[in-house]
């Protein structure tokens, strides 16, 4: 009888150490537990708001229509993809809006609106095969991703993208999230391990250690990792170009073997530029852009920057190693973000917009307002000029676009085709004494192709005009007359349509109503 | 007031002192288990901190488990010690007819002259009935005094019995011829500077009413305890070595030494295994020490019971200066190993549970600890330059464990403080003195006493 007791009770202890040492030696394996314990209250709360968003408030549950009764998609095919990406989801009720991170509730709304307005999320595998052109994908489909591996962004974004049934790219900087100790900021590594298990997220490349600056100049100025040659006070030099790039390749290198032997990411498809800078910032090494870009495509498939004003924001299937996504913050409401994110959609020709509503006119500089079937671009107090193109457009070939235009206290306007970015494009010029066609190519601009004396652009005097693109020709005609016509270079083979006006004053307003586009068919192929 | 209020008065105060008695002791109760929970939860913060993973490093990982639960398991054998010893007899001693058997003390001595008549006298003194005691002292050749001292005695107690060889035999020889010249059923084995207490003297003998126990183990306390810090030391060590460690070993019925400073014995035990015990030799050449030990075994061999009594005192002389100590603790250690080669062969089949979670560990762990503590003291800080903080706090977290149990058992000794000294002293020097003993086992010299 003692014996038994003796054992039972040296079994007990012995029990009791073994589990008190493993559970001490895995506290924070224990710690995640409990983080996962308190997160499945999270999914349970956020699928409640979820259910009680769909039927419009608790009392409405069982006899309302869900608001997310997928949207009939009529089987089109997405010619262009959205890309979004978010950074912190704060949960702080005193946080005030940063230009960077987003609040739940707001994170919480735009996720529950996209998914009522029919948007689904893809992987980033479907995203590569669609760029590649290797697969098609149904219409409102779009790339959530985050930047920087921050712990807030799973803990708090993960039960809305559970209630909704999104999934999402973490952009992890791998330096900061594989090091042995937890970090009260970036995901540990076993946290990731719990992201990949969910199913829910997928994990890219946001450097090793790169995300960060380094000293570029005796002065001691500091500046991106990724595009600034490092000064290096022990030598009293800027490193050399192969220094750069070893530099640069081993990080990048770094963190994909990281995420590969780290995580098991296999392949590792995805990186994200920190801060968004592929080159494009100032540096003191003013090659970089294609040097870095050379080097990223070399070890990641694809790459993702951040849309600018002038750029579109969705993603044709061209082939492009580097993407652009929207950023998305605090400042954009939920209904503002469907609708950016539904006039992103491909616009098919022949179209005709009356202004009755917003069809996506993005606003690259100045103002612009869409009322009483006019919209109206204009400078402002710190624009002198204004540029606004349409969404959905950016894949329009040969066409005619004519439009009602008059301007006010200005006398120029400018109509946009084969709108690219805000680095390529033709444009009809309007002014009180010419009519020009001009082009910018790769950031130049080139020489007037054309241009012709007139004076029929009077302010506040409604004139018709008309820009007309196929192949490489482009011809603005005038109140129904072919004004001139000129070869536009090839690299301009494709785009969408704008317009622009230039006011030193600043008071200048362009006001166009009644817009036709009409699809050409090919004069001659174009490349 | 009248006589029966105030006898109710007088009740009820005493029941309240009762209660606040059983208050205190209550409190003192849950404040030893809540420290003791402390001490644990603090030990398996230590090892977390210090053991490397089990995938990683499973060796250490078991090591760390294995000490602590082996040491946690004397202290939880002891627990249980208080309930197996109280079914060793039953309720029969309480009877009208008292237990009484004739009972002998054998002294063996030599050169004893200042001690021998204090312990001789102390022999008397016991509270038993004189016709039923023996006092038999074996004078092994003594050189000085002692002869003289023991003829004086005889005149004072005439039916002292003084055994005089011219010429030394040897401790064991004389233990041996007590046994063989006493007709007593129960032999009390001293050492010549050792005593036992009169009033608890009974304790010793009331076991043998089981007729399974053939030895009985009184609890050591060192005379000259506050002598100095090292004999405080060795006080703290004795009442952890007796009322933890041979409890706990008691609990089963099975004590591996009846210290030599006072035990009694089943003669009709002991006779059948006299000559086998005193023929004992190692490698060729005859044990000179470690005689307690060696008897117990023969009498564990042929499946007696050794038990302890917590309640059975005896004094004895503990060494008084380090080289002493250490001479004694050589001889012990040696003991042990000459004693595990014997042991090893029968234990198993007599005692198989005390065997596989007793004796089998001990083992274990006495011949692993000098290899850890020589990594964790000598080579680890000599490789990376840095001091064992978590060897030395793990070691001094268990021997709280035990120090609380030993405050438990005895709030009056005083001594518990020095165990963790002496947990030091272990450590840094006891725990390799087991591999001079192995080197040193060819040398059966006493060394100096």
């Amino acid at each position: 009888m003692t014996k038994a007791m003796f054992l039972l009770v040296m079994v007990a202890i012995v029990f009791a150490m073994i589990g008190g040492i493993s559970l001490m030696q895995n506290k924070y394996q224990y710690y995640l537990r409990l983080q996962y314990a308190v997160l499945q209250w999270d999914y349970l709360k956020t699928e409640i708001a979820y259910i009680d968003y769909n039927y419009g408030g608790v009392g409405n549950w069982f006899t309302q229509h869900k608001k997310s009764d997928p949207v009939p998609l009529d089987g089109k095919d997405a010619k262009l993809i959205p890309v979004l990406v978010y950074h912190g989801i704060i949960t702080d009720p005193n946080w005030k809006p940063d230009g960077t991170n987003i609040s739940l509730q707001d994170f919480q709304n735009q996720m529950f609106a996209l998914k009522a307005a029919g948007w689904q999320t893809i992987s980033m595998e479907d995203y590569l095969a669609f760029i590649q052109n290797k697969k098609q994908l149904p219409e409102k489909s779009f790339l959530l991703t985050f930047d920087d591996g921050r712990k807030d962004s799973f803990y708090n974004g993960d039960p809305v993208l559970r209630a909704v049934g999104y999934e999402a790219t973490m952009f992890v900087i791998t330096g900061a999230s594989m090091d042995d100790g937890p970090s009260p900021f970036h995901l540990s590594r076993e946290e990731l391990q719990q992201m990949i298990k969910t199913g829910r997220w997928e994990m890219g490349s946001h450097t090793q250690n790169g995300h960060g600056s380094v000293p570029v100049n005796s002065a001691g100025k500091w500046n991106h990792f990724l595009t600034n040659e490092m000064w290096l006070a022990g030598k009293n030099k800027l490193e050399t170009e192969p220094e750069y790039l070893k530099r640069i390749t081993t990080d990048l290198e770094g963190a994909k073997l990281d995420l590969e032997n780290k995580l098991g990411v296999k392949p590792v498809l995805a990186f994200a530029y920190p801060y968004g800078d592929y080159g494009q910032d100032p540096s003191n090494f003013p090659q970089d852009q294609s040097i870095l870009d050379n080097i990223v495509s070399s070890i990641y498939p694809i790459s993702f920057i951040q849309a600018s004003n002038n750029d579109y924001v969705a993603n044709p299937a061209d082939g492009s190693a580097i993407s652009k996504r929207i950023e998305v913050d605090s400042s954009i409401d939920s209904a503002h973000l469907v609708s950016m994110l539904d006039n992103s959609r491909y616009k098919n020709l022949d179209y005709t917009d009356d202004f009755s509503k917003d069809n996506g006119w993005l606003e690259g500089w100045g103002s612009r307002r869409i009322d009483n079937n006019e919209m109206l671009v204009g400078a402002t107090a710190s624009d002198d000029s204004a540029s606004t193109f349409l969404s959905g457009s950016s894949l329009w070939k040969n066409y005619l676009m004519s439009v009602k235009a008059e301007i006010l206290s200005s006398d120029s306007f400018s109509l946009v085709a084969r709108y690219i970015g805000e680095d390529d494009y033709a444009t009809c010029d309007f002014s009180g004494d010419a009519v020009e066609l001009s082009q910018k190519v790769h950031g130049q601009d080139r020489p007037t192709i054309e241009a012709r004396l007139w004076n029929e652009i009077t302010p506040g005097v409604a004139v018709s005009a008309a820009i007309e693109v196929n192949g490489n020709t482009a011809t603005c005609y005038l109140n129904g007359t072919q004004v001139l016509t000129g070869t536009i270079d090839p690299a301009l083979d494709r785009g969408g349509i704008g317009f622009k006006m230039w006011d030193p004053a600043h008071k200048g307003t362009l006001v166009v109503r009644n817009l036709k586009v009409v699809g050409m068919p090919s004069a001659f192929p174009v490349k | 007031m009248n006589t029966t209020q105030a006898k109710a008065v007088s009740q009820s105060m005493a029941s309240a002192g009762r209660l606040v008695r059983a208050l205190k002791d209550f409190i003192y109760r849950a404040g030893i288990v809540a420290i003791g929970a402390i001490l644990l939860f603090f030990l398996i913060l230590l090892k977390s901190k210090t053991t490397a993973n089990f995938q990683l490093k499973p060796w250490v990982f078991s090591y760390a488990i294995f000490v602590t639960a082996f040491e946690l398991s004397r202290i939880v054998s002891a627990m249980f010690y208080k309930k197996s010893f109280g079914s060793l007899v039953g309720k029969t001693s309480t009877d009208a007819e008292v237990y009484e058997p004739r009972v002998a003390f054998v002294i063996p001595c030599k050169n004893e002259e200042k001690d021998i008549r204090n312990t001789v006298t102390k022999c008397f003194e016991v509270n038993y009935p004189r016709e039923k005691l023996e006092v038999l002292v074996v004078n092994d050749g003594s050189t000085d005094g002692t002869m003289r001292i023991l003829a004086e005695l005889k005149t004072e107690y005439p039916d002292l019995r003084v055994v005089n060889w011219p010429k030394n035999q040897g401790k064991r020889w004389a233990m041996a011829a007590g046994f063989k010249i006493s007709k007593a059923e129960i032999i009390i084995q001293m050492d010549s500077d050792s005593s036992v207490d009169p009033m608890s003297f009974r304790e010793l003998v009331d076991p043998f009413q089981n007729l399974q126990v053939s030895a009985v183990c009184a609890s050591g306390e060192p005379q000259n305890a506050d002598k100095n810090i090292l004999t405080k030391m060795q006080a703290a060590y004795y009442f952890m070595s007796f009322q933890i460690l041979k409890a706990a070993e008691s609990t089963y019925d099975t004590v591996f030494c009846c210290s030599g400073c006072c035990s009694a014995y089943r003669k009709s035990a002991v006779m059948p295994v006299l000559y086998d015990w005193l023929a004992e030799s190692f490698l060729g050449k005859p044990v000179t020490w470690g005689d307690d030990r060696a008897l117990t075994s023969h009498l564990l061999k042929r499946g007696g019971r050794t038990v302890f009594n917590d309640k059975a005192q005896a004094y004895t002389i503990v060494p008084e200066n380090l080289k002493k100590l250490l001479v004694q603790q050589l001889r012990w250690k040696k003991s042990w190993i000459i004693n595990f080669f014997f042991t090893i062969r029968f234990i198993f089949k007599k005692q198989p549970f005390v065997t596989a979670f007793y004796y089998l560990p001990l083992i274990a762990i006495s011949f692993l600890t000098p290899i850890m503590a020589f990594d964790a003291l000598v080579f680890t800080p000599l490789t990376t330059h840095a001091f064992p903080f978590y060897y030395v706090l793990g070691v001094l977290l268990i021997t709280a464990i035990m120090a609380l149990y030993y405050h438990y058992l005895d709030k009056n000794n005083k001594y518990w403080p020095y165990l963790f000294l002496w947990a030091l002293f272990t450590m840094f020097v006891l725990s390799f003195v087991i591999v001079w003993a192995a080197v040193r086992i060819q040398d059966r010299n006493w060394g100096t006493r």
